[in-house]
């Protein structure tokens, strides 16, 4: 059986070949804050009958690895059922976090037989060691320091910042948020009260400033898939109905649809400032 | 107690590009690095320790790193890979250490000062490689991993890891294996109880041992197991070691 370029020298069961017939599923996946911590509740669905039997004899478990390569993250949870609910500190995980699902082995099992495995595998005596892998479950992926319910707001993604050093206005793209770079002097008047928290001024500002800084970000989006505005990005679209269609399972976009992910992704800021014109011409009419 | 304080993120693309530029070689080779107060940020609940300074010698890696450990032992992974703190320690608090440390730029033995600086005063990013090579962060994420609260001397295995810069910072550290402090803790114990073993091509017979437990990873998940397993396993190909 071969996975991920490792070729085990016995049947595995998995979604990967058919060394094994069965079924290894992650039927649920949640994770959520609560507090300090992550809560990842995860289901696990898995058809074999003798792999289930060897589970509830305590010769197997299931088992999940949590892996987050920014913080050396590494932890292993072991359980003989279908269900983990594990609490994770969010000052452990940063960044993308694996989670790898496994049954292992607890044991050394002689002779070890599945009578669902390929017929290639008939006539050969297997012999099974601790820790050995039984059956593997798909990867799942996560990225850590994201706050999920906020995504909608244009903040959690982007930042308009002051540079002395500049007179035009720049999109930094290297950074955990989109940087916008503002000359210093516009800055200071787009921070005042009056503009920046004047709610009039929204759809003018989405559709002026942040528009063009999200359209110069998503043209470069391949080369920052990294950064955490660029995750935000990439939750929204494969979790919002109207954004799924737009992204590939890499994660990556089509150029020509760019403009209207924008738009979508802020809440159509175009027709939000036509409206917003709109109004302020039936405002002049009312005498 | 003074507050730490820390880089702005677009501070750190500043200085980068800065230097990149060659516009501020100059200012690393100056007593003190020149830099603007105000793009600093304050960590309001941590206290720049005193005397770390004093305590960092650029002859001995263990004990610096040690001692940066110890100055922030109570740092939270996240908090640990920080590039604006390490970047911040490297430019001020740190940075006449940092220039008796790593100081080709200033002997004129660096081919390109611009890169070495890159190279030792900046992160590209966070991942495990960065932070285990970086010049600060490299050693606090040593200790971190080889530290062990059971034992009498809790920086036994420390002294190990640390016996050549390259174990924890471009072998051991770099591997998604040293990640799993149980396996960290199992190979210097090892090392520890067959010294002999490794009096002699102490970095060939790491980087084989290294190899080696990655190989028996391809099959078996390593994060699963304690540090007896990589007791054992490494007792299994001690002839091998011996022959290297």
């Amino acid at each position: 059986m071969k996975y991920n370029n490792i070729k085990y020298p016995y049947p595995v069961l998995s979604n990967i070949d058919d060394s094994i017939s069965g079924k290894v599923d992650i039927f649920q996946l949640d994770i959520w804050e609560n507090g300090d911590d992550y809560i990842i509740d995860i289901e696990l669905e898995l058809k074999n009958t003798d792999i289930e039997k060897l589970i509830s004899n305590g010769q197997a478990e299931y088992v999940v690895e949590l892996l987050c390569s920014d913080t050396l993250y590494r932890k292993t949870f072991k359980s003989p059922i279908t269900k983990f609910s594990l609490e994770i500190p969010k000052s452990n995980l940063k960044g993308n976090v694996t989670g790898k699902i496994r049954v292992l082995s607890k044991e050394k099992i002689y002779d070890y037989k599945n009578s669902a495995a390929h017929p290639d595998y008939e006539g050969f005596v297997i012999n099974i060691e601790e820790g050995d892998v039984l059956a593997i479950f798909n990867d799942f992926k996560f990225y850590a320091h994201i706050n999920y319910k906020n995504l909608k707001a244009v903040a959690s993604f982007m930042e308009v910042v002051g540079d002395e050093e500049t007179d035009t206005f720049f999109v930094e793209l290297e950074n955990e948020k989109i940087n916008v770079h503002l000359p210093q002097n516009d800055y200071d008047i787009f921070i005042k009260d009056k503009i920046l928290k004047e709610k009039e001024f929204v759809p003018l500002i989405h559709s002026s400033i942040v528009l063009n800084a999200l359209l110069i970000a998503l043209y470069s989006f391949d080369e920052h898939t990294d950064k955490s505005w660029a995750q935000a990005i990439i939750y929204r679209m494969k979790n919002e109905d109207e954004l799924k269609g737009f992204i590939s399972d890499d994660d990556e976009l089509e150029k020509d649809n760019i403009p209207e992910i924008a738009q979508i992704l802020l809440g159509k800021p175009i027709t939000r400032l036509i409206n917003k014109l709109n109004d302020f011409d039936s405002d002049e009419d009312e005498y | 107690m003074e507050k730490q304080k820390i880089f702005r993120s677009t501070y750190i693309s500043k200085l980068k590009k800065n230097l990149l530029n060659g516009k501020t070689v100059h200012l690393y080779k100056e007593k003190e690095f020149e830099y603007d107060k105000e793009k600093e940020l304050i960590l309001p609940t941590v206290f720049k320790p005193e005397g770390l300074l004093n305590k960092m010698n650029e002859k001995d890696d263990l004990k610096s790193a040690i001692a940066l450990y110890e100055a922030y032992c109570d740092f939270t992974p996240i908090q640990a890979s920080d590039d604006r703190f390490w970047t911040y320690l490297t430019h001020v608090d740190l940075f006449s250490y940092m220039q008796k440390r790593r100081n080709k730029h200033l002997t004129g033995e660096a081919d390109n000062e611009i890169e070495y600086i890159m190279k030792y005063w900046f992160m590209k990013s966070t991942s495990q490689q960065e932070l285990m090579r970086h010049s600060l962060a490299g050693l606090w994420w040593g200790v971190y991993l080889s530290v062990d609260e059971t034992r009498e001397n809790k920086y036994e295995l420390t002294n190990i890891l640390f016996r050549q810069l390259d174990f924890p910072t471009r072998t051991l550290g770099t591997y998604r294996l040293g990640r799993h402090k149980e396996a960290v803790i199992g190979i210097l114990q090892f090392i520890l109880e067959n010294d002999e073993l490794f009096n002699s091509k102490f970095e060939k017979k790491t980087r084989y041992i290294t190899k080696y437990l990655n190989l028996v990873g391809g099959t078996k998940p390593l994060g699963y197991f304690d540090r007896t397993f990589y007791i054992n396993e490494l007792n299994k190909i001690k002839t091998k070691i011996s022959q290297i």
